[in-house]
Order: C-alpha cells, then structure tokens, then sequence
C-alpha cells in the first residue's frame, strides 16, 4: 500500500469493510435475522422513515431541544465563570457546585427530576442543562485562568470596563476552552437528550430521536432501530466533524491557539 | 492488502465462533426464566416459593432470570437467554408477527386494569395535548387497550399516542400524584386501587369494558426451541403453573403469607387483591383473536394468525 | 514649568519590603528616561505604580498634573513578553484594537493603522497572525499598537529584553527615530546600559528601592568610558 490514501479515505474504506462483514455475517452467519438484520432491510427501513418524514421531524425536535439547552448552559456558565474571576468567594463556590454536580450523570438524576419537574419538556431541558453546564464552567474557568496577565492589564490600560475586557479579550482568548467544553457539552447533551426520551417518550409533538428509537425497540422493528443508530452516527460526525471542526478550523487552528 | 485481508477473515471467524460457543452451554434439564413481582404474576411466585417444577420433573433446574420489562424478556428470548417468559397478549403477537420462533403454553391471569385519570378529564376527548399519559410502554396491553378505546369513542387508534410517557407503574403512580402534566396512568392491581383511593382521581376506563370480553392479562410463553429441545421439561413447566394456580384459588390465606414474604405489602393487602372478585388465576389463555384483528387493523401488526395453532402450543387450553 | 510626570516621596513595599522606598523623580514632555539597575531593584514596580497597574502605599505620583489612581489611556505600557499581541486578531487588527471604541470610520482607522505600521516597518504584514510572527516583529507590532492613540506617555518594560543581539540593534534604531518623529515621553526600564545611554535624555539608576544617582545623556552615544561610568554606579 503506498501512503497515498489519505486518512479520510481510509476511514471510509473501513466503513466499508465493517458493512461488508456485516452484510456477510447477516446472511450467512448463524444468526437471527430478527436481531441481525441485513444491510438492505436496513436500509429500506432508512429510506422509509425518511420518506414518510418521521425520523426528519424526530431529529428536528431533539436538536431544537440540545440547541436552545445548549445555548443556555453556555450562557449561564460564561456568567458564572465570569463572577468567578472577579470574586474569589464566587470562584470557590462554582468549584464546589463543579465538584458536586459534575461527576453526576444526567440519567442517574432522572427519579428526582421526575419528582421536581415532572416529565415534559422542562425536565428534559433541565436534564440538557445539568449536562452542558459543568464540563461547560469547568472548561471556561481554566480558559479564564489561563489568559495571560499581559491580555488583562492591556485591557486596563485602555480603560475598559470590567465586561469590556470580559467579551473583547477574556472570551476570544479562551476561546479553545470553550469549543472543548462545546465538544464534551454537545456529546452529554445529546446522549442524555436520547436517554430521557426513550425514558418519558414523547414529550410534545412526535417526540425526538431517542422515543423513535424506544418505539422500535418495543415494537420489535429491528432494521427500523438501525436506522434510528444510523442517524445518531451521522448526526454525531456531522456535529462533531464538520460543524464543530469547521469552527475549530477558522478560529483557533488559524490562531495556533488551539489546545 | 493481504494483511487486511487476514484481518477481516479473523473478525469474522470471531464472529461466529462467540456464537457458537453460547450453544454448548445450554443444558437438557435447566429451565430459565424470568422472574417477575407483582400480583398478576403471583402464581410464579409460588412456583419458584414451593419449587413445583423441581418436584414434578426429578432433576430438573430452575435458573431465575432478573428482568427490566416486558420487552427485556422478549429480547433475551430472541437472543436464547431465556426459555420461559410472562407478559400480556400483546407484546407476545408483535413478537410473533416479526418471525419469533415462540408460542403461548398457558394463561396464567387477569387483574383489574384501567386508566386512571385526574377527575378533571371526564372522556378520551377531553385530553388536551399537554396531557399526559403514564402507561408501561408503547405496544403494551395498556396501550392496545387505549388505542381500541381511542378507536371505539373517537375513531382514531392512535390519536393519545403523541400523549404516551413511558413509566414503570411505581414512576407513572408518583407521576400522577405529582400533579405536573401527567394526568393519566394505565396501571393495574395494586397501583390501580391505591390511585383510586383518592377522591381526585376515578376511573375512566376499565379494561374488560373495553375489551368488551374476558381476556387474560398476563400468558406464559415458551421458545420453540424449549418446547421442541426439552419437552419433560416443558410439560412440568404447565403442569407446575396449573398448580399454582390451583394453590392460589383453593388457599387464598395460605398464599398470601408466602407472598407476603417477597412483596412489598401486608398479607391482608395481598389475600385482598387475589381473592378479589376482579381478579381471576387460569391457565386458559382468553381473547388472542380479538387482540390480533384490533392490532392487524390498527397497524401495530402487520398479519393476522389464521389458526390458533399458530400462536399456541397444542393441549393448551384457549378461549378465543 | 510643567512636567509631564512628576514623583513625590513614593513608596511601594512588599512584606515589610520596601521595593519603592521615598522615589521622586520629574520628567518634563518629551523627554526619554531609561531607568537602570540590578534585579530587585525596583525598577519595573516603578513603571508599574507610574502607569497605576498597582497602588502605592504613599506618596505621590501625577500624570499631566493629575494624580495616578488607576491605568489610563495617556499612560500606555509596552511588556517584554512576546506574547502581547492578542493571538486570535492579525496584525492589523491587533493595531487597530486601541481605536475600537472610538467614533471614526473604518477605513480612518485602518489609515491609522497602517501609519504606525509602517513607521515599524512592518509593512506587508497586515494579515499575518501573532503565530507567524518572529520575536521582533512580534515587539515592533505592540509598538506599534501602543503608539496608533498617540499616547502622552509611553512606559516600556524591558521591550527588547528577550531579543537576539542584532535584532535588538534593528529595533532599538527603529524605536530611536520613531520616538524623534512622535515626540512622545518615554520612560524606559532595562537593564542593558549600552541601550539606555543609546536612548535616553537621562538615565536613573536604582538601587534597592531608591534613585541612586541620575545622568544626563545629551550625547546618547553608548562609548566605552560612558558605559564603564555608568555600570560602576549600578554596581556601588
């Protein structure tokens, strides 16, 4: 193999290897087409879903729901990150809400929430938020430390105000913080998003991407839960991959900033 | 190019060599099943408590599977983990409909079943669309018996469908007594009676009115390969559940005080809920027929069975 | 006569240590001091308190005849740190940023911009980003930032201190002919002597906290004799 294949293309030619093992062992492996169905199944059941338009106003509905989750969680914790920097009492008291609540999944609070919020939209935006907000805060704190003194006291020296030096140097600066706390916070979003669907269902209109996927499970439609997976990977490298990636490219790769 | 080759040839062989490896390990006399809580399932209970599958066949092993739900169970059945499971006639035909090699053995029970509601909401027409419906899950017994209401009083099947929360009976009785936007739960015995305690909830649906007949509520259901592979062990199985059954109706008192001992609730509570009027232990398993033309017709199934044979192991008593 | 600087009797400690102790000093418009000493000496709390990035625990210091409470724009510090110039901006807008909130055209700043761009020549390097940029350049790009307000007061903290010796020579001529043609004051900490008696009107020794001893430097030609001199009294 000459070293011409560049690393994009070899991935899909894995891809690819993986569906043909697949395809193989559905076909001719010793295995239940009920739980192993072929690619063409698979696929016919793709192609339906987006024909009738399900899975598009499914998908829709969730990223709505991580989208405005995920802009509110950014902008709580810039404002907490913020009061941290210029409070020291403030900045151990976020260090401790971090502490507490960071390492506690989403999922593992569904019993309270429930009992709190009940189980419509309001708590899986909670449930949203509790996701993004940590690694979030966690990540602009340390982006906020790590801005040099120089980029502060330049600040000063042109008499800016406190927000000023805020949103013109302190959040441009740590900018590869937060696209980091971005990543983790999209990745928790949406898995805790599709847990708690497939957990209260449909929490207004058709419901989201996870419900669809519980309602194959429940009903038993095989190639129809592939299909709902096989969006969640391609919605997960279309995020991460382009949407993010294309930030990254034009913002702190550019910079030589990046982490 | 050839070590990828070599590569992949070793994934596949890997591949099926996991699956074959699960084969080997099944034994002739070991029975698995899941082992599930609650008064319509108290015949299994007394079956495990009294160890009658044991005594009926000599050298026979119970293996006690844990559970999450109906469709856990399904799911390990299709994946050979388990040989025996218990659950309503409806998640049994969608199993069916998708080519699950499996077949109801017995009836095991029917318990008082119904939708609960705030007193708020006086018809099926009177949910707005942020109401909502607490039941098991989607495809459940509750949620057929909604759909056919649904179809009887509004004539559309799945018009609450986009209402549907999915909660355990414990979850959907919290959620309800909440107040939040669950406003409905269709649960069974015990949770039913607890709800119903309150003046602020009633009944606005009882499953057999909407059923319009008898049916059981819970069957028992065996693999193919169970009742091909290992028929002693499948005849002791029946046999042993038409006992406990038969225990539960002739000494009420006697089984409550054993189940006592594995739920959560006092004796009385539970000599209560099985000698209730409403609730009924037989092994005679009631109304797949009605239950496949709704479902074909609704369009959770996509065909019929045509003879009972289809769908239920030979001398198995039924009642279409 | 009025000075644009003036120092009374400041004081500035540390833990008990004092790394001001009783400075006064006045500097009249236009005039380019350097200010020279060992380590420690006190030389960049100096510049500090003078552009108000710290408070002082007495004395006096005024700018314009204005007492110093905080930084301000008349006061503008240039650092020793390379990494001064915001990274996420080029060049130019890195230039530009101490014209942001100002109400004049884009293309006036821009103008702007490019004069002192140029006056460091750095021409041509408009839309580099800080990571393209060598040392020097990086030096002659936050000159450049600082002077685009046409400050009264340029404070600079050892600004060539980490560059090689040639471009060090590059840079310090620059900033000679930069400062004739402005005229701003400049008060200038190193510890390079040759630098100082290049550049300065008068150079102030420091020595544990105190001015020890002040010279003129109408020549600015950093001979051998005048280097010895001067190095002797940082050494006493």
């Amino acid at each position: 193999m000459k070293s011409k294949i560049k690393k994009e293309h070899l991935k899909f030619i894995w891809i690819f290897v993986l569906l043909a093992v697949w395809e193989l062992t559905a076909r001719f492996g010793p295995v239940n087409p009920i739980s192993f169905p072929s690619l063409a199944v698979i696929a016919s059941a793709l192609w339906e879903s987006v024909i009738t338009g399900d899975i598009i106003s499914q998908i829709w509905f969730s990223m709505g729901f991580i989208l405005t989750g995920l802009l509110t969680a950014i902008i709580l914790s810039l404002v907490l990150a913020s009061i941290s920097t210029f409070s020291e009492l403030m900045d151990s008291f976020t260090d401790t809400l971090v502490s507490v609540f960071h390492p506690l999944p989403g999922i593992a609070m569904l019993p309270l929430i429930i009992l709190w919020f009940g189980t419509g939209s309001k708590a899986i935006f909670i449930i949203i938020i509790h996701s993004v907000i940590w690694p979030m805060l966690l990540n602009l704190k340390s982006g906020f430390k790590s801005v040099p003194e120089i980029y502060r006291k330049i600040g000063q020296n042109y008499e800016h105000s406190m927000a000023g030096i805020l949103f013109k140097i302190f959040i441009p600066a740590s900018l590869p913080f937060g696209l980091a706390g971005i990543k983790i916070g999209w990745a928790r979003a949406w898995r805790a998003v599709i847990s708690a669907e497939m957990v209260f269902g449909a929490t207004g209109g058709k419901g989201g991407i996870g419900w669809y996927i519980f309602n194959k499970r429940v009903f038993m439609d095989t190639p129809g839960l592939f299909a709902g997976l096989i969006v969640i990977i391609g919605i997960g490298i279309l995020v991460e991959d382009l949407v993010i990636g294309k930030i990254e490219n034009s913002t702190v790769k550019k910079w030589g900033t990046s982490q | 190019m050839r070590k990828k080759f070599i590569l992949i040839f070793l994934l596949i062989s890997l591949l099926f060599s996991g699956c074959g490896a699960q084969e080997d390990a099944k034994e002739n006399k070991t029975v698995r099943i899941a082992e599930q809580f609650g008064i319509a399932y108290a015949p299994i209970q007394i079956m495990k408590h009294q160890k009658l599958i044991e005594n009926n066949l000599y050298g026979a092993t119970v293996v006690w599977e844990q559970m999450a739900n109906t469709t856990a169970i399904r799911e390990a059945m299709v994946a050979d983990k388990l040989d025996v499971g218990f659950m309503a006639i409806p998640p049994f035909l969608i199993g069916w409909d998708k080519g699950m090699e499996w077949k109801i053995a017995t009836g095991l029970s029917y318990v008082p079943v119904g939708l609960v509601t705030k007193n708020t909401i006086g018809s099926l027409a009177d949910f707005g669309t942020d109401d909502r419906i607490a039941l098991p899950q989607p495809g459940s017994v509750q949620h057929i018996l909604l759909s056919m209401a649904c179809k009887d009083e509004l004539g559309d099947a799945g018009i609450l469908d986009n209402n549907l929360v999915t909660l355990s009976h414990p979850d959907g009785l919290n959620a309800l007594m909440a107040g939040n936007e669950v406003t409905a739960h269709f649960t069974a015995t015990p949770y039913l009676e607890t709800e119903l305690e309150s003046s602020e909830y009633d009944l606005l649906l009882d499953g057999r009115e909407v059923f319009g007949q008898d049916f059981s509520f819970i069957v028992g259901v065996t693999t193919d390969a169970f009742y091909q592979g290992s028929p002693e062990l499948y005849d002791a199985f029946v046999l042993s559940v038409q006992e406990a059954v038969d225990f539960i109706n002739q000494n009420p008192q006697e089984a409550a005080a054993i189940l006592s001992e594995y739920y959560d609730m006092t004796e009385e509570e539970i000599l209560k809920h099985i000698s209730s009027e409403k609730a009924d232990y037989n092994t005679t398993a009631v109304g797949t027929r009605k239950f496949s033309d709704f479902m074909v017709e609704a369009g959770y199934l996509s065909k019929g069975y045509e003879d009972p044979g289809d769908i239920i192991w030979e001398d198995v008593k039924y009642e279409e | 006569m009025t000075y644009m600087v003036e120092i009374e009797n400041l004081v500035k400690s540390y833990g008990g240590l004092a790394a001001v102790d009783d400075v006064s000093l006045k500097v009249m418009k236009g005039e380019f001091i350097c200010i020279v000493g060992p380590s420690g000496c006190g030389k960049t709390t100096l510049l500090n308190l003078i552009g108000g990035f710290i408070t002082r625990d007495s004395g006096e210091v005024k700018i314009n005849g204005k007492s110093v409470e905080k930084p301000r724009k008349e006061a503008i510090m240039v650092f020793q740190d390379f990494e001064q110039l915001f990274s996420w901006k080029t060049l130019e807008s890195n230039v530009i940023f101490p014209l942001v909130d100002l109400k004049i055209s884009k293309e006036e700043k821009k103008k702007r911009a490019s004069t002192y761009i140029s006056m460091m020549k750095l021409d041509g390097f408009e839309n580099y980003y800080p990571k393209e940029l060598s040392g020097g350049m990086k030096q002659r790009g936050a000159i450049a930032r600082a002077l685009v307000t046409n400050p009264e007061i340029l404070l600079m903290d050892e600004p060539f201190g980490s560059l090689d010796a040639q471009t060090k020579q590059e840079l310090q001529n620059s900033f000679r002919e930069v400062w004739q043609k402005t005229g701003t004051t400049v008060i200038f900490v190193t510890h390079d002597v040759r630098e100082a008696l290049l550049l300065a009107d008068r150079i102030v020794v420091m020595n544990k906290g105190k001015i020890s001893r002040i010279f003129e430097n109408p020549d600015k030609m950093p001979t051998d004799i005048r280097v010895r001199e001067v190095t002797d009294a940082i050494l006493l």
